[in-house]
């Protein structure tokens, strides 16, 4: 056995998935967690679904009482809270995590153990969702919970189920969304640049940057909604000074892009499929890449266009009338480079091509529908009827459900191995089509013709009994599609011949592969030269060196631990050798222990729930706990000698600084809710602080922030120190920051317990405290960041200078720097503007 | 069986629309679905011709293929939006509520409504009566939850939110018979929070106006009878006021003039004896979730209450 | 290339992609603050005597930011269009900015049609 065969082997071993239990529990990688997430979904998907098929049985007749009013409040809510939540972006997520190393040319997903984490977290929120259903504390007030309906005054148990279990989900989304960004931009094979990158990868990097502001802005907002259910805050307590459409402003902030977060990824997965059956690259690249970047950025400015009835000023409402007809210009544009793919080579008709042709067709309608309701004298009569409903499931199921289809029956060759049977496929197709059109189309009009949402029955006189009546005969026909979609599926796992590879002839990256890729995915990065590179040829390559050399030199190799290229941000140039993480039991032991201490807090069974966060707690530190990387072997190999590339990446061309990014712009959106919240229930209110509480006093608290601010210059000095090579100076420097920050932490603490007024009181008590407790546990973590740090020194001693120690202080110092800002603001916001505005 | 007020004819479509605002949005409507219509059948043959024609084989990334998807793609749209963008925000200015002192206030409770008339001090519920041309200014406020007033014939929907005081414009061409409902989803019974407006000509409006501030008076006037006592002694009143005689707690709506409504339970039935001792015996087998309780009253009991309470016009 | 030429180099990539979205999301916030102040606070923090100052305020808002995007369109349309490098950045920096000063401009019309009027 030579060298390279001995290397061959320890690199396999090393990406080899553990065996047994460990296999589902401690493996991290990411085909399986895709595959997992897109089948977790599926079971949603088929619950929701029969959900929807008893919803409109209950429908089929006027005056009808079949289920009655109850259940039905109970089913439409759990009916549209699965599918927002639990079906649509985890399965889409799936895909990403399934194919973006495959796509990207790279060997993993940036965080494979946050993958992990992900998925558990998101499956054990499905388990909290549908868990009301054991303790007959089923969620009855729709999906958008809006309040004083939603309050602890009119609704019971099962909303506190909906809202943990949607707690769950978000720590999952933005957990994934910052893997997925940090993913794209960075791991990608060499001479990949952003104007090379393939358009689902576009599609994903756009779509992550929405997850992490989205989900992190209803994240906060849960929290909010929580805290007036169970701690008796008023935010949202018309008696107590809170506003019900404070909360409005800020689900729909979350809840708009939240459409567009489903809709970029599946637009992504149409112009990766459409190419390959027109056999030619996609017309306009870059229009549609930039037409994704648009709509992703508009989707922020949409949320207004769900509130046109709630009485706002008209002025305000214009501006989002506006911003509405305008994200239209970028769909038309992502629709027409589509037809003109279609337009100058007659593609070929094979079932994932029928899918897509299904998808532009019903999309188109109901694109067309959107102008329509964005219209604010036509929305004053469509809005809440189930015109909006026919809307948007022709936008939901057309433009997301359709493309996941296609893309199913399209990637399942390089998921599964196996082929789906084409006239199964077809079969399914149509059954779906017709059926949807004829169980949706009819909603336009019982809509205008007075069908109200949300009402289990109507009466007789709004003449829309045979409307409906078809519409619940059609929804039938598309559940009987969707069970051969399933048998399909099904059928060829099992019995289905193996599939040939490339067997579309496709010309993106992932094709390369054999059916059945391995764990690593590419035994050695490709070097990328075209947008799409089975399509090229080779004679016109002009062959970059570097990047040649680098993509020969990483063939198996590193072989101790699971490693892979990292690449600059916009040009794709190889930087660095990136460490990625191995099997562990911690992802879901982290995730079992929240899920113990949440299902206790529900129960009131206290003791349980204080064990669960301790375990919770004890299982992330031993998460983040440093550990010594071996690097330094890696060093003397052929590998770094010959390539120049770092293995330890510091700065910005690391993928930990970008998830230290993300982490911080989910924290930064979190308290953008509490200081946007702030401001708005003091522009309602006659006077504030409300109720003739003094204001307070700017001048004793202004210490503690500074305490803050000096905390994050002395580690500033600390890490100066620590790049000196300076251990004893960068260990008090460091201390000193830590000693400064609890001070910080206990003077916020003591602000909250010493106000003299209680977060019960009204809404400017409540935005006061709660803003305190957050701004307290920001520092809390810092502190923890700090200790992290402190104990890499320590072990780190004789090792200050390497890579990993700098970049441990950096982005410990992103946290300190971030903190700070933060501190400044809600001093400002708190005990300045009271006084000064 | 249809359990709604069919006794006459009721508009209540969108598309049929009986007033100006509801009239010039359906306008709007239909000029939407034609110029809509034909986009969409426009994109559907570029697909088919895509899908089926027969053409010559053109390498990509040609100058035509840029000018067809910029052109279809950004021009078109920004040429046809632009004067919907137009069109709308002067229709939304041209609909909008106008500062003036309120006609009418409606209040939103789970599940009804309770209507007001305050220059004439009356008060009535789940019915609008409002005269025939002209713009009626109508506040609108809830006690609970969120509630949406839509009467599709006559204007678009306007929100009753706890804590604010929104405003929403009437106004019917031809007098008639105009249902509306709750739109916002306010829990147990929404389905049943129905309305119904009625539209007189500007005498019979000043008439009934008089009928309803005369009928007050007298009620408070009239000596005690069987049937008032009745409705004391079996607990109506903790929920419901009749006349000058107030209720514990504003839970249900005002009975004063309860004999001369359309409907029972906001529309859940037509207001007869029959169906009023019914729902008195058992509203929950109408009305399920409705915060009136059962009764368990002797025959004569009923009868009596029920004659009463028709007798109060 | 120096460490300052790359980072102008890199200024102009981000102000490129990003310059136009980000002061359109700016523009759309401001009017919206403006407008619920000027309409909800009723003159306690804004001037709404007839919305005049509310209207000014909203089209020196439009101007400013649609300067910056129009900036960002310039400056792709004026890039090389012959080097290869540059040549998915130009296009797609004037798409990108194309449509955000539309939406900017679109954004000021209700500034027109509403003046004087909440």
């Amino acid at each position: 056995m030579n060298v390279a065969d001995n290397t061959r082997k320890n690199f396999e071993k090393v990406w080899t998935a553990p065996v047994g239990w460990g296999d589902w529990f401690a493996s991290v990688n990411n085909q399986p967690y895709g595959a997992r997430f897109m089948s977790a979904s599926f079971i949603f998907f088929s619950l929701a679904g029969i959900i929807a098929l008893i919803m409109r049985i209950q429908l089929a007749v006027p005056d009808n009482n079949f289920i009655g009013p109850k259940v039905y409040n109970e089913l439409f809510t759990m009916h549209g809270s699965t599918m927002m939540y639990l079906v649509l972006l985890p399965f889409l997520e799936g895909f990403a995590i399934f194919l973006l190393p495959a796509i990207l040319g790279s060997r993993e997903m940036a965080f494979p153990r946050m993958s992990a984490f992900s998925f558990w977290v998101f499956f054990s929120g499905g388990l909290v969702f549908f868990s009301g259903f054991l303790f007959d504390a089923v969620p009855d007030a729709g999906w958008f919970v809006y309040p004083p309906l939603s309050s602890s005054k009119y609704s019971g148990l099962g909303l506190d189920f909906l809202l943990v279990g949607l707690g769950f989900i978000e720590i999952a989304g933005v957990g994934a969304g910052i893997e997925i960004v940090a993913t794209i931009l960075k791991f990608r094979a060499p001479g990949m640049s952003l104007g090379k990158m393939p358009l689902f990868a576009w599609a994903w990097l756009v779509t992550g940057f929405m997850i992490i502001f989205a989900f992190a802005t209803l994240f906060g907002a849960t929290v909010l909604i929580e805290l007036d259910r169970a701690a008796g805050t008023s935010f949202f307590d018309p008696e107590r000074g809170g506003l019900p459409l404070l909360w409005q402003h800020l689900f729909w902030f979350f809840g708009h892009p939240d459409v567009y977060i489903m809709f970029i990824p599946a637009t992504g997965m149409v112009s990766m499929i459409l190419p390959a059956f027109a056999r030619r690259p996609l017309a306009g690249y870059t229009w549609v890449a930039g037409a994704i970047l648009v709509t992703g950025f508009m989707s922020f400015g949409l949320w207004v266009h769900h509130m046109f009835t709630t009485g706002m000023p008209a002025l305000s409402m214009s501006f989002f009338v506006a911003a509405s007809l305008v994200i239209v210009l970028a769909s038309a544009t992502q629709v027409f480079a589509w037809i003109a793919t279609i337009w100058r080579r007659r593609p070929i008709i094979k079932s994932p091509m029928l899918f897509i042709l299904g998808f532009l067709a019903i999309f188109v309608l109901g694109g067309l529908t959107g102008v329509m309701v964005a219209v604010l004298p036509f929305d004053l009569q469509s809005h809440d009827t189930y015109f909006v409903v026919a809307h948007f499931h022709y936008v939901l199921i057309g433009g997301v459900v359709f493309p996941i289809l296609a893309a199913l029956h399209y990637w399942m060759p390089l998921m599964m191995g196996k082929m789906l049977n084409e006239q199964m496929a077809k079969w399914s197709f149509w059954l779906i089509f017709v059926g949807f059109n004829l169980a949706f189309f009819p909603m336009h009009i019982s809509g205008l013709k007075g069908m109200a949402r949300r009402v289990y029955t109507y009466p007789e006189s709004l003449g829309i009994g045979w409307l409906n009546m078809l519409s619940t005969i059609a929804s039938f026909i598309v559940a009987i599609g969707f069970i051969c979609v399933a048998w399909n599926v099904y059928w060829s796992w099992r019995k289905g011949p193996k599939a040939p590879r490339n067997p579309w002839s496709s010309g993106s990256l992932e094709w390369s592969h054999d059916v059945d890729m391995p764990n690593y995915v590419n035994l050695k990065p490709p070097v990328i030269y075209s947008r799409d590179p089975l399509w090229e040829s080779p004679e016109e390559i002009k062959r970059n060196e570097r990047w040649e050399l680098i993509s020969s030199e990483l063939e198996a190799m590193p072989d101790r631990f699971r490693a892979t290229l990292i690449t600059d941000v916009v040009t794709g140039e190889p930087q660095a050798v990136q460490k990625v993480a191995g099997p562990s039991y911690l992802p879901v032991l982290t995730a079992l222990a929240l899920l113990i201490t949440s299902i206790a807090t529900l129960l009131q069974s206290y003791l349980v729930a204080i064990a669960g966060l301790v375990a919770t707690i004890i299982a992330a530190i031993q998460w983040l706990w440093p550990s010594d990387p071996e690097l330094e072997e890696l060093e003397k190999s052929p590998l770094v000698q010959k390539t120049g590339l770092t293995v330890e990446p510091t700065g910005s061309a690391s993928s930990s600084w970008w998830a230290m990014a993300g982490l911080l712009a989910v924290i930064g959106t979190i308290f953008g809710v509490l200081y946007y919240s702030y401001f708005y229930l003091r522009l309602y209110s006659e006077a504030w602080p409300q109720d003739g509480i003094a204001k307070p006093d700017y001048l004793r608290p202004l210490g503690f922030y500074i305490s803050v601010v000096l905390a994050c210059i002395l580690f500033k000095f600390a890490g100066r120190a620590q790049r000196r090579n300076r251990l004893n100076s960068a260990l008090g420097f460091g201390g000193a920051s830590l000693a400064f920050l609890a001070i910080g932490l206990l003077g916020l603490i003591g602000m909250s317990m010493s106000a003299p007024f209680s977060h019960q009181v009204n809404a400017y008590g409540s935005s006061f405290h709660v803003t305190l407790w957050h701004l307290a546990a920001l520092v809390f973590a810092a502190c923890g960041f700090v200790a992290v740090a402190i104990v890499r020194l320590l072990k780190s001693s004789q090792k200050l200078l390497r890579g990993y120690v700098t970049l441990q202080m950096e982005i410990t110092g992103m946290f300190l720097s971030f903190t700070a800002a933060v501190a400044i603001l809600g001093y400002l916001i708190l005990f300045m503007s009271p006084t000064l505005l | 069986m249809s359990r709604e007020v069919t006794s006459f004819y009721v508009r209540t479509s969108a598309l049929d629309p009986a007033g100006q605002v509801a009239s010039s949005i359906f306008e709007l409507t239909s000029w939407m679905t034609w110029i809509f219509g034909a986009v969409f059948v426009l994109v559907m043959v570029l697909v088919i011709i895509g899908v089926f024609g027969k053409r010559q084989e053109i390498p990509p990334n040609s100058e035509g293929e840029s000018k067809f998807i910029v052109g279809l793609g950004v021009i078109f749209p920004t040429v046809v939006l632009t004067g919907l963008l137009i069109l709308t925000l002067s229709l939304t200015g041209a609909i909008q509520p106008t500062s003036e002192e309120p006609t009418i206030k409606v209040t939103g409770y789970m599940w009804w409504w309770e209507v007001s008339y305050p220059q004439h001090g009356i008060v009535t519920a789940n019915e609008i009566y409002i005269p025939v041309g002209e713009r009626i200014q109508i506040e609108v406020a809830s006690v609970d939850v969120i509630h949406s007033l839509w009467v599709p014939s006559l204007a678009g929907k306007m929100d009753l939110i706890p804590g604010l005081k929104n405003r929403i414009v009437f106004e019917a061409s031809e007098p008639g018979v105009y249902r509306g409902q709750c739109a916002e989803f306010c829990g147990l019974a929404h389905a049943q929070m129905s309305l119904h407006v009625v539209a007189l000509e500007p005498a019979a409006y000043a008439r009934w106006l008089e009928q309803k501030k005369s009928a007050r008076e007298e009620l408070s006037a009239a000596p005690p009878s069987a049937g008032l006592e009745v409705f004391k002694k079996v607990g109506c009143a903790e929920c419901h006021s009749i006349g000058k005689l107030p209720a514990l707690g504003n839970v249900g709506p005002d009975l004063t003039h309860v004999g001369s409504r359309v409907s029972l339970g906001a529309g859940t039935v037509l207001n007869n004896k029959g169906n009023l001792m019914g729902w008195i015996s058992n509203p929950q087998a109408l009305k399920p979730g409705n915060k009136m309780p059962r009764s368990f009253l002797s025959s004569h009991e009923l009868h009596v209450l029920s004659d009463y309470l028709l007798s109060l016009k | 290339m120096t460490k300052r030429a790359a980072m102008k180099q890199r200024f102009l990539w981000f102000y490129i992609l990003l310059g136009g979205a980000v002061v359109w999301l700016v523009h759309l916030m401001m009017t919206y603050a403006i407008g619920e102040f000027a309409c909800i606070s009723k003159g306690r923090w804004v001037q709404s005597e007839g919305l005049s100052s509310t209207n000014w305020l909203i089209y020196l808002t439009s101007i400013v930011c649609l300067s910056v995007s129009i900036g960002a369109l310039w400056l792709s349309i004026r890039m090389n269009k012959d080097d290869s490098k540059n040549r998915f950045l130009r296009k797609f920096g004037i798409f990108v900015n194309l449509i955000f000063s539309i939406a900017i401009v679109a954004q000021t019309v209700p500034n027109i049609i509403f003046s004087g009027d909440c």
